[in-house]
């Protein structure tokens, strides 16, 4: 039976594009240039904690944006977040966690209070997720079509369960680690393998017309 | 390879390449410089002003509540121990507080006044009590303990203030409460009650 869907076959294998720039580079494997600004910001050095800070202050604010849906509210609880960090600073232990990752539990623990619900949602329309501008010349004639899909897998990642939802979004939005994902939502590496594995499962069923 | 696990690889696909994408919702460059400025100068402002404001709007609000509902509950349990009767549950802690009041008296004639008084709470129960063929032991007991108040009491206002008027008050209006139980006490309960009266009708006599 033919495929009726307007975009059908739309969701073709990606093209493999180049990595995202100026991006922070959470790995499990810390840098050594990291584990030296941490060293000397729990000394006290608050330059070292500004660098810290460029570093990782997209990645908090876009967490906290995605969940909250409003820039006043993410840039009070992005403030609320980095000026904790920067009281709690001599407490912080690495204990396999890259210092984002413990900047983002932060940050969520901060989102989960205001709003008293830890259940995690994607605030914001799924167009304004992916920053790709689409009009001029020079935008080549695909770029449209893969806004497209881009923002039908966007949705079908807004329809999955909560849990499902975070776990996507850290793993693939944000570029944390396994390791990573895991420690920010409390949860073994094993099970955030099991949840990501079954939220890839849920998307496959829900643009099974548009891989067809 | 299957059609499930093709569509999964392609959704890891496009779910990778969407990691390659540069994210929207960047914060504001000005906001940006403002908080960096912020940390970069070591002044924090007082701890976690928005945590204690939402500290403030919702906790105290369930804190109050727990504190109403508690003090209502004690409350009426006070006022239940208070109207407990020999036989209740709460009676036994009527009789501790009791107790605990008289040995509190600064003094013989305070803990005197306050023993009569509970001879008078005794006698008022031993009143409540008769009519039920069930509560005899209890009123046996209550005539006893009844007694027993009044002799202790009697015994440290007499020698703390040998002439007090109120050892005569008490006498009489205890008599007037005693005295209209006889009629309804059994044998043994009555041998009790008039071994009382003749022990108070001494204490009201005139001299």
């Amino acid at each position: 039976m033919p495929d009726s869907s307007p975009f059908a076959g739309l969701l073709a294998p990606a093209i493999a594009a180049p990595a995202r720039t100026g991006e922070p580079a959470v790995r499990e494997e810390v840098p050594d240039d990291i584990r030296t600004l941490v060293l000397e910001a729990k000394s006290g050095s608050t330059d070292s904690f500004g660098t810290l800070y460029d570093r990782y202050v997209d990645l908090v604010y876009r967490y906290i944006y995605f969940r909250v849906g409003s820039h006043q509210l993410a840039e009070d609880l992005t403030s609320e977040t980095f000026l904790r960090a920067l009281r709690r600073i001599g407490d912080f232990t690495w204990q396999g966690r890259d210092f984002g990752a413990w900047l983002v539990t932060i940050a969520r623990n901060l989102v989960t209070d205001h709003f008293k619900s830890g259940r995690y949602r994607l605030e914001i329309p799924t167009g304004e997720i992916i920053d790709v501008p689409l009009d001029g010349s020079h935008i080549p004639e695909n770029a449209v079509v893969n806004a497209i899909i881009n923002d039908r897998v966007l949705r079908a990642v807004r329809d999955l369960n909560p849990e499902q939802q975070e776990c996507v979004v850290l793993r693939f939005l944000h570029g944390l680690s396994l390791a990573e994902t895991a420690l920010i939502m409390g949860k073994k590496s094993g099970a955030i393998k099991a949840l990501q594995f079954r939220a890839v499962r849920a998307l496959a069923r829900a643009l099974k017309h548009d891989l067809a | 390879m299957g059609r499930a696990r093709i569509r999964r690889e392609r959704v890891l696909e496009h779910l990778a390449e969407l990691r390659s994408l540069p994210l929207g919702g960047a914060p504001e460059p000005a906001f940006r410089e403002r908080l960096r400025a912020q940390l970069v100068s070591g002044v924090l402002p007082a701890e976690e002003p928005k945590a204690a404001e939402h500290t403030r709007r919702h906790r105290p609000l369930l804190s109050q509540l727990a504190a109403v509902g508690l003090a209502a509950a004690m409350m009426v349990s006070a006022f239940a121990t208070y109207e407990s009767m020999p036989g209740d549950s709460l009676y036994p802690l009527k009789r501790a507080a009791e107790s605990t009041l008289v040995r509190l008296s600064s003094d013989d004639a305070e803990r005197g006044e306050r023993e009569l008084d509970l001879a008078k709470t005794r006698a008022r129960e031993v009143a409540s009590l008769l009519g039920s063929a069930e509560d005899g032991p209890l009123v046996s007991k209550t005539l006893k303990d009844m007694e027993a108040s009044t002799r202790s009491g009697i015994s440290r206002l007499e020698r703390a203030e040998p002439r007090s008027s109120k050892i005569k008050t008490f006498a009489q209006d205890q008599k007037k409460v005693v005295g209209p139980m006889v009629k309804e006490l059994d044998d043994s309960q009555l041998a009790q009650a008039e071994g009382y009266l003749d022990y108070i009708e001494g204490l009201a006599a005139p001299e």
